[in-house]
């Protein structure tokens, strides 16, 4: 019998960036990596498991911007294209490396990976990625949560509640049109959570959102189980606070998983490595260099000198740190059981995209990871938070602490000299989106579709995206635009 | 062959310079705009109507500057560079599309609004008519309208029901610039409510209300000692759930206080928080910055032979263009290399083979 329970939470988002007036454009690349690094490989995993048997419970949200993505004809149709282009790339790369062992074996594998992605992007899935990940959820072994319509950082919104509330329902619609049913979960824009942001999530119906630690922890009272149980708000919407502990493995740039050295190293792309006429085909179209995709050294160590990536040593660093990872969950576990008078479950969320864009091999551990729950050990199990509430439906009632997973817990990120300035407008934008629709929401269909793509466009530059990027400096000129057209 | 990458390298290094000549060019408008505002002084009331102008025309400055920008880089033109340029036509028009759809630079709605960024700082913005300036200033006595001052009246109003301006906990002012338009406020509290009231206070430190704010909260920080009768838990044994915090062996008042520093010293250093929030995020990992050189070499293998013929190379067919010719490129590692051409002819009844040979190393 098991003494605890993990919940591992996927957070899949990015925003929405279609340009139909470009014949390329270069954001939308994003999506098209995430695709064939993280959303496919994912579904790999998930398709892997089901294939053997191996029960597994994963929460994964898919943003309302990132499904509209994945639904778009003509994204899918670039998409397409843009396998072509890249299988068209490592063809000539295959060729290149001929007389260059190391990497020519990696050149294969890229070859192979691009032409699989496009194969089951075409055939097997019929360009239909949704309805893979949905597949999942009905047999039970996913529970897909919903998020704010276009990731809008809420707390920073919460001056006009309309904006909030249009955030939380067009997130909880947009999941119904995708998904048929009523999402049970929301993720919260980075985690952005602010008093009385519970009555929203209640009034579209929502069950349980997660927040930062400090989220559960910083609660009044003081909840009685640190982050390791559900609670309720006083709206009676459970909630769930991240471990740290579980999550500095991970996301730590010091002490994380990713900086081994046998991992691929992110930096070092054949974009910017090889010959400018040779990559200028594939790199922006206005010849700027950018990554591909295809990259063909390892970590190696604190050094400029990389050397070439081995596939085989790095899947074993993967298996090796999977194991590593249910170990201290074990041993976390077996300590908190010893306290506390019910199963604790630790909730662990990471972006996506952190496995197999950012850390390649990630992918590999999550698998890793859930087949080694499963065989290896006893003491925890893999949950959802909907399935903890099923065990443990009474819990103690608390307020959270207004908090974000942003870098210093609170709204900084998104609010400070690089980007307060379009707090004003928007908050403006609101109040007189709310005022025209009082005013000529009932005047016929022109205007209500006039009105709709105001909110759309509204909606859009709430994304706490670009508040983000403005504040990195990367893509910042991207991000400063006027959305929608 | 070696010059010739490194030539492009150049080039494509070059490139990049430009860019980033151009997009610090755009900066520093953007910035000594910003520092023109922040260099004027709190202009007295009677001034500042005067001084709004200014801060327009600034902005419109701003806006017509980017043209500048793309033909008359320093520069040479080569060919590269022609391209490149025309990749900057391109966001050159989407600035142009950028200034028919701008924003209002101001509404003039006579508002300040308040939000809280952490525990222990709010972020206030204002945005504030003529005609409620000297509607406010034919209030103020005559004789007090000399030096006048902008000042920040934050009102501590925890717990106070229909907050009116004069039934706070407590207040204080800040003297703020105008004509920043926002400020951010160390108020040092959390869990506190806050009101904002914008004014004029004159040199007897009478005070002038202008604008009132929302009223936010600060955000909580610390573990509650509310504790939950239902729930309750001895403090030990709650310290222990806390357990990966190395707390040692002192009195519990002591632990606690411990505590919140470790908890404030980890939120703050983003060690609870992932700190990459988005993909673009995952860009963000610095590289080394350290002087360098790489150089690798490819070899060129072309030629040609008749358009029907089948061209092998180390035994594997390579593809011919409609006039017979062919061309392909290889890394080039160190070592000895040979390359067996053969051209074979459509019936196979001719063959010819030619092996050239190559051998890359570097002279240590």
């Amino acid at each position: 019998m098991e003494k605890g329970y993990l919940s591992l939470v996927l957070h899949a988002h990015l925003p929405f960036v279609r340009h139909p007036e470009y014949e390329e454009f270069l954001e939308e690349r994003w999506f098209f990596e995430a695709l064939t690094e993280t959303y496919m490989p994912l579904l790999s995993v998930f398709e892997g498991l089901a294939k053997d048997k191996v029960d597994f419970q994963l929460t994964m949200n898919i943003s309302p911007s990132l499904c509209a993505m994945m639904a778009d004809e003509l994204l899918k149709d670039r998409y397409a294209g843009y396998l072509d282009k890249m299988i068209e790339l490592c063809d000539k790369e295959v060729e290149r490396t001929r007389f260059s062992p190391d990497f020519h074996k990696l050149a294969l594998m890229y070859y192979y990976r691009f032409s699989q992605t496009k194969e089951r992007f075409v055939n097997k899935y019929q360009r239909n990625i949704l309805r893979e990940f949905k597949h999942f959820q009905d047999r039970g072994s996913l529970d897909i949560i919903t998020c704010g319509a276009t990731h809008g950082f809420l707390p920073l919104l919460s001056v006009n509640k309309e904006a909030v509330q249009a955030q939380v329902r067009m997130g909880v619609e947009s999941y119904r049109k995708h998904f048929g049913y009523n999402p049970r979960g929301i993720w919260l824009p980075e985690c952005g959570y602010f008093e009385g942001l519970d009555k929203f999530l209640k009034d579209e119906g929502l069950k349980y959102f997660l927040t930062e630690t400090h989220g559960v922890l910083f609660g009044r009272p003081r909840p009685k189980f640190g982050v390791y149980s559900s609670y309720y708000t006083r709206n009676r919407i459970a909630v769930f606070g991240r471990d740290s502990e579980s999550s500095k493995s991970v996301w730590s740039s010091v002490e994380g998983y990713p900086g081994d050295y046998n991992y691929r190293e992110y930096y070092r792309d054949i974009g910017f490595d090889l010959d400018y006429d040779y990559i200028r085909p594939y790199i922006s179209a206005t010849g700027v260099r950018i990554f591909t995709g295809i990259k063909y050294y390892k970590i190696t160590g604190n050094t400029v000198r990389k050397e070439p990536y081995i596939l085989e040593a790095a899947q074993a660093k993967a298996a090796e740190q999977a194991g590593n990872f249910m170990f201290n969950r074990e041993k976390q576990i077996e300590y908190l059981n010893g306290i506390m008078d019910r199963k604790p479950v630790i909730v662990a969320p990471y972006d996506a995209e952190l496995f197999g864009h950012w850390w390649f091999e990630g992918i590999d551990w999550l698998n890793f990871l859930i087949r080694k729950i499963r065989y290896d050990q006893k003491t925890i199990k893999l949950i959802t938070p909907s399935n903890y509430l099923k065990i443990y439906p009474k819990n103690q009632v608390i307020n959270p602490s207004p908090s974000s997973w942003g870098w210093k817990g609170y709204y900084e990120v998104w609010l400070n000299g690089t980007n307060d300035w379009v707090y004003p407008h928007l908050h403006r934008a609101c109040e007189h989106m709310v005022e025209a629709v009082k005013r000529f929401s009932s005047d016929g269909d022109v205007k209500k579709r006039i009105l709709n793509q105001m909110a759309r466009e509204l909606l859009l530059a709430q994304s706490s995206d670009w508040a983000f990027m403005m504040k990195t400096g990367a893509f910042s000129e991207y991000a400063s635009r006027p959305r929608g057209h | 062959m070696q010059k010739k990458t490194s030539k492009k390298r150049t080039l494509s290094r070059k490139i990049q310079n430009g860019i980033r000549k151009i997009r610090a060019l755009k900066k520093k408008v953007t910035r000594s705009k910003k520092k023109d505002s922040a260099n004027k002084k709190a202009p007295s009331s009677k001034r500042k109507a005067v001084k709004a102008k200014p801060s327009r025309s600034s902005r419109k400055k701003s806006q017509t500057q980017p043209n500048k920008f793309s033909p008359d880089t320093s520069f040479e033109q080569t060919q590269q560079e022609v391209v490149e340029v025309s990749k900057f036509t391109a966001v050159e028009s989407s600035q142009e599309e950028f200034r028919r759809y701008s924003l209002p630079s101001r509404y003039n709605d006579d508002r300040i609004v308040l939000v809280p960024r952490d525990p222990w700082w709010v972020h206030t913005y204002w945005d504030i008519s003529e005609g409620r300036i000297s509607e406010v200033i034919s209030g103020i006595p005559v004789h007090e309208r000399e030096g006048l001052s902008w000042v920040l009246r934050m009102h501590s109003v925890t717990g106070v029901r229909d907050f009116n301006g004069k039934n706070s906990n407590s207040y204080y002012d800040v003297s703020i610039n105008f004509e920043a338009n926002n400020w951010y406020v160390n108020v040092n509290t959390p869990e506190e409510e806050w009101c904002a009231e914008i004014g004029l206070k004159t040199q007897k430190g009478n005070f002038f209300m202008v604008a009132r704010s929302n009223i936010v909260k600060t955000p909580y920080f610390g573990i509650s000692d509310i504790v939950d009768e239902e729930w309750a838990m001895p403090d030990e044994e709650y310290f222990k759930l806390l357990g990966v915090y190395n707390l040692g062996n002192s009195s519990l008042a002591v632990k606690k206080k411990r505590l919140n520093e470790i908890l404030r010293k980890q939120i703050s250093s983003g060690a609870f928080s992932g700190g990459l929030s988005s993909a673009s995020s995952l860009m963000e990992r610095k590289q080394e910055k350290n002087f360098f050189l790489e150089v690798w070499t490819e070899l060129i293998l072309y030629g040609r032979t008749r358009s029907d013929a089948t061209v092998s190379v180390g035994g594997k067919k390579v593809k011919l263009r409609d006039d017979g010719t062919f061309s392909l490129r290889y890394a080039l590692d160190e070592g000895d290399f040979r390359f067996d051409v053969t051209a074979t002819s459509p019936d196979e009844t001719d063959s010819i083979t030619i092996v050239p040979a190559v051998k890359r190393y570097t002279i240590k």
